[in-house]
C-alpha cells in the first residue's frame, strides 16, 4: 500500500522539552549519574470519581519492580520524596506565549492535575500536567489543524532497560517542563502532519527555549481510518511519520478483512485448554524442552475459524495475540501457522490438530505456561479477540525501529486524571500575559527577517542561529555594529573549537569571554584566543586575568619581530607562530601583515 | 433540552467558553468559578455563563466501604485507626481530607492475607495526629488493652507527625503487655500509586503477629520499597519532614525488619506475657521548654509557671544560660521537676562536664543519660502520675521501656 486510505484522519500531539530548568523544583535541565539509587512498586489508585482507570489496573496486574537511577540533576522531589514546588515561571510565560502565536484561548485558572501512569516513568505514578489554553489554529505549509489543548507537564523519567520483572530509569529526565500542542484530528496525509508538526516546532524554537538533544521534540500521532483512534507513541523523527502511517494502515486493513472472514465462517468460541505436555515427553524441541524442565506445561487450544489468518497471506493475527501476552510477562506462544518450527514437526503439528479434534477452519495456539499463568493468558487472550471481532481497533501503540508498531496498552481514559492537591489553582495574572505577550513567537520566516535586518547578518546565519537556539546569545552580545561578526562566532568559531577540543562548553562562559571582550573593546582575535584558552580547559578567572586577551600594540609587535629578527621573507604564517609562541598577548594578523608590506616597501625602496 | 435551572455539583453539562462548545463534569462553584471536569479528564476553573444541563448528577455511587470490620481467617489482629496520611483520601470536592481504609483493598493486594490472618478493624477517631493530645492517648491505651485481650497484636494506624510520642505514651503505660502494638504511618498518602502505606501495613501487620511485647513503630527503611523497620517506640523520631524514611531509632538500630513477607528480629527485645498490666496515669501539669540564645527570664518564668515538672531541652550536653537558673532554683524548691535533655538529639547529657552544668546540677536540674526529649516529656508525665515524688530521681533515670541507652555504640550515628 502506498496511499493512506481516503478516510485517514491524523491527528497530533507534539511534545516539546523546554530548557529552563524543571517544572516544580530548582533543578537544572542538564545532570550526571550518581551511584545511588532506590526501587519502587506502584499501585493503581482510583481517581476523583473513584473508578479506577484500565490502563492503569491493567499496568498493576504486571507487578513490577521499578530501579530509579539518580542524576545530579534530581532531587528529594523526582524522588517523590517532598511535595513539588511552585509551577516554573519562565516555563509558564514560554507555554502562554505559545498559546498566543496560535491564537488559543487562555485559561484564567489553572488547575495542576495527576495523570495517572504506573509504568513506573514517573516516581509519584503520575505526570503532573496543566491545562493551559485550549482552541485556535496552526497554518502549516500544506494544511491547517484545529487546536485541542496547550498543556504544560513534566516530562517522565528516561528508561534504561528492562529485565525480567524488573524496569531501570534515569532521573534526569522527570520534571523537565514539556509544552504539549494536541490537535484536532484534521490532517489526511503524513505530509500535512509534518507540515503541521514543523510549524509547532519552530515557533518554540524561535523562542529559544527547545532543550537540545534527539529526543527534545517527540510526537504521538493519533491515526483512524475508520476502526477507531490508534495512539502511536512516541515518534522521534517527523521523517517516519510516513512510512509509520502506511504501515499501521495496512495492519488495520489486514486486520479487519481477517476478522471479517472469521465472522463469515461463523464467529469463534471460549477458549478450551488442553494440557498437552505428555504429548512432548520425547520432544525435540529445546523450546518445549526447557519450558518443560523449568515446571511449566504445555497447553493448546482450538481457535475456531481462525485458520488461515495467524500468519499467512498477509495476515498476522498470530502476532496481535502475542503482543498482548507479551504485555502480560507472558512469551512462548506458538500457533499453527508457524509449524514446523522450533523443532516441533508437521507430524506434532497434524497429531495436536487430531487431539484437539480440529475442524476444517480451525486453527490452534500453544503455550508454554507456568500453572499459575493460565488465567491470564487465557483472560488476556479472550479479551484480545474480542476487542479485535468488535472492529474497535482503538488503543495505544508503541513505535518499533522498523516503523511498525506494537500493542502498549488500551487507550487511557479520562478517570486516570485528578488534582495535584500539593500545588493550589494558578491565576493568570494580567502583568504574566503581557510579558508572554511580548515574547510570542513569530514564524520562522519572520523572525529569519527581523534578526537579520537587527544585526545586519545572512538570513542563513540568522536561521542557523535559530535552529541552534543561539538566539539569546546572539541577543546578548550583538549589535547592529558587530553583529557579523558575534553571528560568526556563535555559527563558526564557537562550532569548530568544539570539534577541534571534542568538548561542548557552558555557554554561559562562552558568553562571559565575549562580553568582556566586549566591554573592554578587545577585537575578533582577542575573542578567540579567549575561547581556545577556555576549551583548553583554563579557568574563566585565569583566562580574564593578567591582561591575557590584551592585544599587542603595533610598537610592542614591531619591537618583538626585531628581537627576534624576523626576516621579510619568513612568510605570514611562520612569522605568526613565532610571534604568538613568544608572548602570552593577542597578536592581530592585519598588523603583521601591515609590518611585513612596510618592511618588504622599505626595503625595496 | 435546554433547562435554564442552574446547575448543580455533579451534572454533566454543555457549555460554550471562549466560542467554543464543551462538556463536562460540574465538580464544585464559588461565587465566580466554576470548577468543570472535561471529558478528556481536565479540571478547567472558569466563569460558567452559557450553559445547558445534559444530564443530572446520579447521586454519586461512590462511597468508601466501610462496612467491612473483620476480615479473613487466621491469626486474630486489631487494626485501630485514627486520621493521618495513612488513610486519608482527598475528598476532590471540598479538598478536604478524610479517612478511609478500605480493608478488602488492602488485603487484595496481599493475598496471602486472608489465610495467615483475621484482621479486625476498629476505628478510634478521625484526627490527625498533630491534634492528638494526651487524653487521646490515655483512651488509646484503653482501647488498645481491650483488642489485646481477644486479638494477638495490635496495630495502630496512625498520622506521622506526632507518632513518636503516641508510641511513647503507650510504652510507658503498657509495663507488660500480651501481644506486639505496633503504630504504623505514611509519608505519601494512599490515593498515590507511589504511596508508601501499602509496604508500611503490610509489615505491620508481619510484626503485629509475632511475641514482640514492646511498643514499636513500622516505617520505610531507606527511599525504597524493600524493608520496613521495626524502630522501639521509646526512641523513635521523625527526622525527615517528608521522606519515607524519616522514622529513624535514635542512637540504637531497628529492633526488626521486615523483607520479602518475613520478619526478622536484630536486636534484643521484650516477649510478650499473658496479661497486659497497664496504668493510664498520666500528670498533665508538664511542658517542654525549648532553650534559644536570646529567651528572656520573662518567658522562662511563663513556661514554668503552674507546672508540675518540666523538660528542658538544652544546647550541646544540656546547657542552658545561667541567667534562667534563679527562676527555676525557686520553683524547684516549691517542688517542681526538671529535667535536661539536649537539642542534639543524638547523643547524652552530661551536667558534670561543664561548669554550667554543675551550677545547673546546684539549681536542681537532673540529668538522665540520652533520654529524648519527646520521651523524656512523656515518661515525666508517666512517672509523676504513678510514682511518689520521692521516687521521681530514681525512677527517670532508671531504664523503664528501652528509652535510656546505656551504652552507645559506634555505627549507629547517621
Amino acid at each position: 500500500m502506498n496511499e493512506l486510505p481516503g478516510n485517514t484522519k491524523i491527528g497530533l500531539e507534539v511534545h516539546m522539552q523546554l530548557n529552563v530548568g524543571k517544572l516544580f523544583c530548582k533543578c537544572g535541565s542538564e545532570g550526571e549519574a550518581e551511584k545511588m539509587g532506590f526501587t519502587r512498586k506502584l499501585h493503581s489508585s482510583s481517581g476523583e470519581s473513584g473508578s479506577q482507570d484500565i490502563s492503569s489496573v491493567f499496568e498493576e496486574s504486571r507487578n513490577r519492580t521499578f530501579k530509579y537511577i539518580i542524576y545530579s540533576n534530581s532531587c528529594l522531589i523526582e524522588a517523590d520524596e517532598q511535595p513539588p514546588t511552585q509551577i516554573n515561571d519562565r516555563a509558564l510565560k514560554a507555554t502562554l506565549s505559545m498559546a498566543m502565536a496560535f491564537h488559543s484561548s487562555i485559561l484564567e485558572r489553572i488547575s495542576v492535575m495527576r495523570k495517572v501512569v504506573i509504568d513506573g516513568s514517573n516516581t509519584s505514578g503520575f505526570q503532573r500536567t496543566s491545562l493551559i489554553a485550549m482552541g485556535g489554529t496552526i497554518k502549516g505549509d500544506l494544511a491547517e489543524a484545529g487546536i485541542t489543548a496547550i498543556s504544560l507537564e513534566e516530562d517522565s523519567c528516561r528508561k534504561i532497560e528492562e529485565e525480567g520483572n524488573m524496569v531501570v530509569y534515569s532521573l534526569d529526565r522527570l520534571g523537565i517542563p514539556l509544552i504539549e500542542i494536541s490537535t484536532s484530528p484534521d490532517m489526511k496525509t503524513a505530509e500535512e502532519a509534518i507540515s503541521i508538526a514543523k510549524e509547532i516546532g519552530n515557533r518554540l524554537r524561535v523562542m529559544g527555549l527547545l532543550k537540545k538533544g534527539a529526543d527534545a521534540i517527540r510526537q504521538d500521532v493519533n491515526f483512524s481510518m475508520g476502526y477507531g483512534r490508534v495512539e502511536i507513541k512516541g515518534v522521534s523523527k517527523l521523517s517516519a511519520i510516513r512510512d509509520i502511517l502506511l504501515n499501521e494502515s495496512e495492519r488495520q486493513q489486514k486486520l479487519s478483512e481477517a476478522m471479517e472472514a472469521v465472522m463469515k465462517r461463523g464467529g469463534t468460541e471460549k477458549l478450551d485448554f488442553k494440557d498437552i505436555s505428555s504429548m512432548f515427553l520425547g520432544s525435540n524441541s529445546k523450546m518445549i524442552r526447557k519450558g518443560l524442565e523449568e515446571g511449566k506445561l504445555i497447553y493448546a487450544t482450538i481457535l475456531k475459524n481462525f485458520k488461515g489468518l495467524l500468519k499467512a497471506n498477509g495476515y498476522r493475527v498470530g502476532r496481535e495475540i502475542a503482543d498482548a501476552l507479551k504485555q502480560v510477562g507472558i512469551k512462548g506462544v506458538i500457533h499453527y501457522d508457524e509449524l514446523p518450527a522450533y523443532g516441533i514437526t508437521v507430524g506434532d503439528r497434524d497429531e495436536i490438530s487430531e487431539r484437539m479434534e480440529l475442524k476444517e477452519n480451525d486453527s490452534f495456539l500453544m503455550l508454554i505456561l507456568g500453572r499459575d499463568e493460565l488465567d491470564i493468558a487465557r483472560f488476556t487472550i479472550e479479551e484480545r479477540i474480542r476487542k479485535l471481532l468488535s472492529m474497535d481497533f482503538s488503543e495505544t501503540r508503541a513505535v518499533l525501529e522498523d516503523n511498525s508498531t506494537r500493542y502498549m496498552r488500551p487507550l487511557s481514559g479520562s478517570s486516570r486524571m485528578y488534582p495535584e492537591t500539593d500545588i493550589p489553582i494558578i491565576k493568570v495574572h494580567e502583568d504574566l500575559l503581557q510579558e508572554a505577550s511580548r515574547n510570542s513567537p513569530g514564524s520562522m520566516e519572520e523572525t529569519i527577517g527581523r534578526i537579520s535586518e537587527e544585526y545586519g547578518i545572512s538570513g542563513q546565519d540568522a536561521e542557523t542561529i535559530i535552529n541552534d537556539q543561539k538566539v539569546m546569545y546572539l541577543r546578548e552580545l550583538a549589535n547592529k555594529h558587530n553583529g557579523k561578526m558575534i553571528s560568526r562566532l556563535i555559527t563558526q568559531t564557537v562550532p569548530e573549537m568544539e570539534k577541534k577540543y571534542g568538548r561542548e562548553m557552558e555557554w554561559n562562559t562562552i558568553v562571559g569571554i565575549i562580553k568582556y571582550c566586549t566591554e573592554n573593546s578587545l577585537g575578533r582575535y582577542s575573542m578567540e584566543k579567549g575561547l581556545h584558552m577556555l576549551f583548553s580547559g583554563i579557568p574563566m578567572n585565569e583566562i580574564l586575568s593578567h591582561k591575557k586577551l590584551m592585544p599587542l600594540s603595533e610598537d610592542e609587535i614591531r619591537k618583538m619581530m626585531k628581537t627576534r629578527g624576523i626576516d621579510k621573507n619568513e612568510g605570514m604564517s611562520r612569522t605568526m607562530d613565532i610571534l604568538t609562541s613568544s608572548t602570552e598577548g593577542v597578536i592581530d594578523p592585519s598588523i603583521v601583515a601591515r609590518l611585513i608590506n612596510t618592511k618588504k616597501n622599505k626595503d625595496s625602496n | 433540552m435546554a433547562e435554564s435551572k442552574k446547575p448543580e455539583i455533579g451534572d454533566l453539562i454543555e457549555f460554550t467558553w471562549e466560542g467554543q462548545r464543551f462538556q463536562g463534569t460540574l465538580l464544585s462553584e464559588d461565587s465566580v468559578y466554576s470548577n468543570i471536569k472535561l471529558i478528556n479528564g481536565y479540571n478547567i476553573s472558569i466563569k460558567l455563563e452559557d450553559y445547558k444541563i445534559l444530564e443530572r448528577s446520579i447521586t454519586r455511587t461512590q462511597e468508601v466501604k466501610r462496612d467491612m470490620k473483620v476480615l479473613g481467617k487466621g491469626k486474630p489482629i486489631s487494626l485501630i485507626t485514627t486520621g493521618g496520611t495513612i488513610v486519608s483520601r482527598v475528598d476532590y470536592k471540598t479538598g478536604a481530607v478524610f479517612p478511609s481504609l478500605d480493608m478488602g483493598e488492602l488485603t487484595s493486594r496481599f493475598p496471602y492475607m486472608e489465610e495467615k490472618f483475621s484482621i479486625n478493624r476498629v476505628d478510634f477517631s478521625n484526627i490527625l495526629s498533630e491534634n492528638m493530645e494526651p487524653d487521646q492517648w490515655i483512651q488509646m491505651a484503653k482501647l488498645v488493652d481491650r483488642e489485646l485481650k481477644r486479638s494477638e497484636g495490635v496495630l495502630i494506624s496512625h498520622g506521622t507527625d506526632t507518632m513518636s510520642y503516641t508510641a511513647s505514651a503507650l510504652s510507658f503505660m503498657f509495663e507488660k503487655q500480651r501481644g506486639p502494638i505496633i503504630l504504623v504511618g505514611s509519608q505519601r498518602s494512599s490515593d498515590r500509586p507511589s504511596s508508601d502505606s501499602y509496604l508500611n501495613i503490610e509489615a505491620a501487620v508481619g510484626f503485629s503477629a509475632t511475641d514482640f511485647g514492646e511498643v514499636g513503630i513500622a516505617m520505610h527503611h531507606n527511599s525504597s520499597d524493600e524493608k520496613i523497620d521495626l524502630i522501639r517506640g521509646a526512641r523513635s523520631r521523625k527526622m525527615h519532614s517528608t521522606r519515607r524514611d524519616a522514622f529513624k531509632a535514635i542512637g540504637e538500630g531497628p529492633v526488626g525488619r521486615f523483607q520479602d513477607g518475613l520478619v526478622n528480629f536484630i536486636r534484643p527485645y521484650i516477649r510478650r506475657v499473658e496479661e497486659n498490666t497497664i496504668s493510664t496515669k498520666l500528670e498533665k501539669r508538664v511542658g517542654m521548654i525549648y532553650f534559644y540564645p536570646g529567651l528572656s527570664v520573662e518567658e522562662m518564668e511563663k513556661n514554668l509557671d503552674g507546672k508540675r515538672g518540666v523538660i528542658l531541652i538544652g544546647t550541646g550536653l544540656g546547657h542552658i544560660a545561667i541567667k534562667h537558673l534563679e527562676a527555676i532554683k525557686e520553683k524547684v524548691k516549691e517542688g517542681m521537676k526538671a529535667v535536661i535533655t539536649t537539642q542534639c538529639i543524638f547523643g547524652t547529657t552530661n551536667l558534670d562536664v561543664y561548669s554550667t552544668g554543675r551550677q545547673m546540677k546546684g539549681a536542681g536540674i537532673m540529668d538522665c543519660g540520652n533520654i529524648l526529649p519527646e520521651t523524656a516529656y512523656v515518661k515525666m508525665m508517666y512517672v509523676l502520675g504513678n510514682y511518689d515524688e520521692n521516687r521521681f530521681p530514681e525512677m527517670m533515670r532508671k531504664n523503664m521501656r528501652g528509652e535510656i541507652l546505656e551504652r552507645e555504640e559506634m555505627g549507629v550515628f547517621p
